[in-house]
């Protein structure tokens, strides 16, 4: 909602002054969190996430195929974001390329890295054969926050990611190698322990709040987007808007962000822990 | 009661006489629903009126716009309909108070009263249905510019049409339900008016209903004959609308009456005065706050006893 008259902005900005945004929540509260795992069984790992109304929906394949020349023992993601043009008005048409283009740039710098995910376990035949992670998030409905909400995302969807065991036989040929893929009941989890999430901090006059609406969007005059991991470290930072910030401002930003991480981390466990359960249980049921 | 609901492409009634209305169309001597709804039936005219439309204007509603655009002498209006509205100049009331002819210099001040991504309330005053151009005006003191407060959007058909769009709610919030699902929440101009507080109320028999729709108007039209005598003395402070000061407590009353909205909003239930209330209500009696009232499972918890009131 790009169109906000002075007067609907002078009442968000006074009551930032007395610690109350629109619907009653403090400046560092975040909205609800919804997340469902393993919605879409063609794939293999998908969440279904909520912040708010925001909604996102990430699908996560699993493919062999070369790996990069300058890292030979690795296997690597590719990241797309895309938002959907029945998600917000200015997604329409081709209104959507730069956010698009920003998002996935993002989550590339901050996921597809050593330090978010154990690159080389995904590795098959040096030089040859490795695993690449295709990870595809559709923004679905927007209601401010896309950075935190896409990382959110790509992390439950990570943490439901199962990888087929394979096995390397040799093939017809001689010298050539083939590779026996098993089945589902045999397939392994990804370590995402030291996957990042985003924290957006959105400023508003001087005042720093958390988890933007859209209203309060498009009354800031900055966003600053801090990456941070389940041990506590930064791991990336990104800055948007029109004006800047304040380098106090920012390095108390960075520490507000490291004391939020752990609260967002719990809440996404609880919930993919009951997702486990829930699944179990109808496991159990048709067995 | 008989209630039929039709989906899209549902056979209505294989009847020759119906007269068909809105929503229907004939298939093969049958009549057949065109949109997912509700059948209604006045003698022999058939019609089906969709569960969710976008609005459709009707002369004295009273609507909540968005400024879009500033022309030569009116302004375009956004209402959320399937066209935008047009606000004249010659509909607005304009400074002095007593009715004067509009001179040229006032369409060169139009920006000093409407500017462009403003609020507005104002009343359908007529629609043109060849041009579909839809008319609106602000000739009386409730309606005009909305400042210091929220807007939030709900589906329209879940506003009813009743007498008064205009309210103050008990605990001191002013409500404007645009009856084309544009809602605005504020605090009314004067704040002396009677404030009793929710935890004394029970609202279990229907003459302590009527009573409590009583008091809202009673406090409506006192908050109006306030306005009155602000526009007669000042020029384009009506217009300019200064910042009102609103206590923290004020504050998140609004909060509390948004969030009790969107809930209402969410379980596809009438939104009225008492339906609104009563949410508040429950919210104090099960001590949630504000913030923790749009969470899904206290969401279902609220609306519980306005479900049970509707049936």
């Amino acid at each position: 909602m790009k169109n906000i008259s002075g007067f609907e902005r002078r009442f968000i900005v006074s009551g930032l002054k007395e610690n109350i945004r629109s619907d009653g929540r403090e400046m560092f509260d975040y909205r609800d969190i919804t997340l469902q795992t393993g919605n879409l069984p063609q794939t293999n790992g998908s969440s279904l996430f909520k912040l708010g109304n925001t909604h996102i929906i990430t699908g996560v394949k699993v493919e062999i195929g070369e790996p990069l020349k300058d890292h030979p023992n690795e296997g690597r993601l590719e990241i797309s974001v895309e938002c959907c043009p029945s998600a917000s008005p200015e997604f329409e048409g081709r209104g959507a390329e730069d956010l698009n283009s920003e998002l996935s740039g993002a989550m590339n710098k901050i996921i597809n890295t050593n330090s978010a995910l154990d690159l080389k376990s995904l590795c098959i035949l040096e030089r040859k054969k490795c695993w690449i992670i295709y990870i595809d998030v559709l923004v679905l409905d927007s209601d401010g926050n896309l950075f935190d909400s896409v990382s959110m995302g790509i992390n439950a969807a990570l943490s439901d990611v199962k990888i087929p065991k394979i096995r390397v036989v040799p093939g017809d040929k001689v010298g050539d190698l083939e590779i026996e893929v098993f089945g589902e009941e045999e397939s392994r989890k990804l370590d995402t322990s030291k996957v990042p999430i985003c924290i957006t901090f959105a400023q508003i006059d001087g005042y720093n709040i958390v988890d933007p609406t859209i209203q309060e969007e498009s009354c800031m005059s900055s966003r600053v987007t801090i990456a941070v991991n389940k041990n506590q470290n930064i791991c990336g930072m990104m800055m948007g808007g029109t004006s800047g910030i304040d380098t106090q401002v920012l390095i108390q930003l960075t520490q507000l962000s490291i004391k939020i991480g752990p609260g967002l981390y719990k809440a996404l466990d609880y919930m993919t822990n009951q997702n486990k359960t829930k699944l179990q249980q109808k496991n159990d049921l048709i067995i | 009661m008989n209630v039929q609901v039709v989906n899209l492409g549902e056979v209505i009634t294989n009847e020759n006489e119906s007269i068909r209305g809105h929503g229907t169309f004939q298939k093969d001597g049958n009549l057949v629903s065109s949109v997912a709804g509700i059948v209604h039936r006045v003698n022999k005219l058939v019609s089906v009126k969709p569960l969710r439309s976008r609005y459709h204007p009707e002369v004295g509603d009273v609507v909540v716009g968005r400024i879009t655009e500033v022309l030569r002498n009116n302004w375009k209006v956004d209402i959320g309909a399937r066209h935008d509205a047009f606000l004249g100049l010659s509909a607005i009331i304009l400074p002095g108070g007593v009715q004067r002819r509009r001179t040229s210099t006032d369409e060169m001040n139009m920006r000093n009263f409407y500017k462009e991504d403003e609020l507005i309330s104002a009343e359908i005053q007529k629609i043109n249905y060849e041009t579909f151009k839809i008319s609106l005006h602000t000739r009386s003191f409730k309606y005009g510019k909305l400042s210091d407060g929220q807007f939030v959007t709900v589906p329209p058909m879940l506003i009813k049409r009743s007498k008064s769009h205009y309210l103050v709610l008990p605990n001191g919030v002013l409500l404007i339900l645009g009856c084309n699902g544009f809602i605005w929440l504020s605090i009314p101009e004067e704040s002396e008016l009677k404030i009793k507080k929710i935890s004394n109320w029970f609202i279990s028999t229907t003459t302590e209903l009527q009573e409590l729709e009583d008091e809202i108007n009673e406090n409506s039209n006192k908050s109006i004959k306030d306005k009155n005598m602000d526009l007669e003395t000042n020029n384009f402070d009506f217009y300019k609308k200064k910042e009102k000061m609103i206590t923290k407590e004020q504050r998140l009353e609004i909060c509390r009456v948004r969030n009790a909205v969107l809930a209402l909003s969410n379980s596809f239930l009438p939104i009225y005065p008492t339906s609104i209330m009563l949410v508040c209500k429950k919210s104090i009696e099960e001590n949630i706050n504000p913030k923790e009232m749009i969470k899904q499972k206290n969401m279902i918890i609220l609306t519980s006893e306005v479900k049970e009131l509707i049936k």
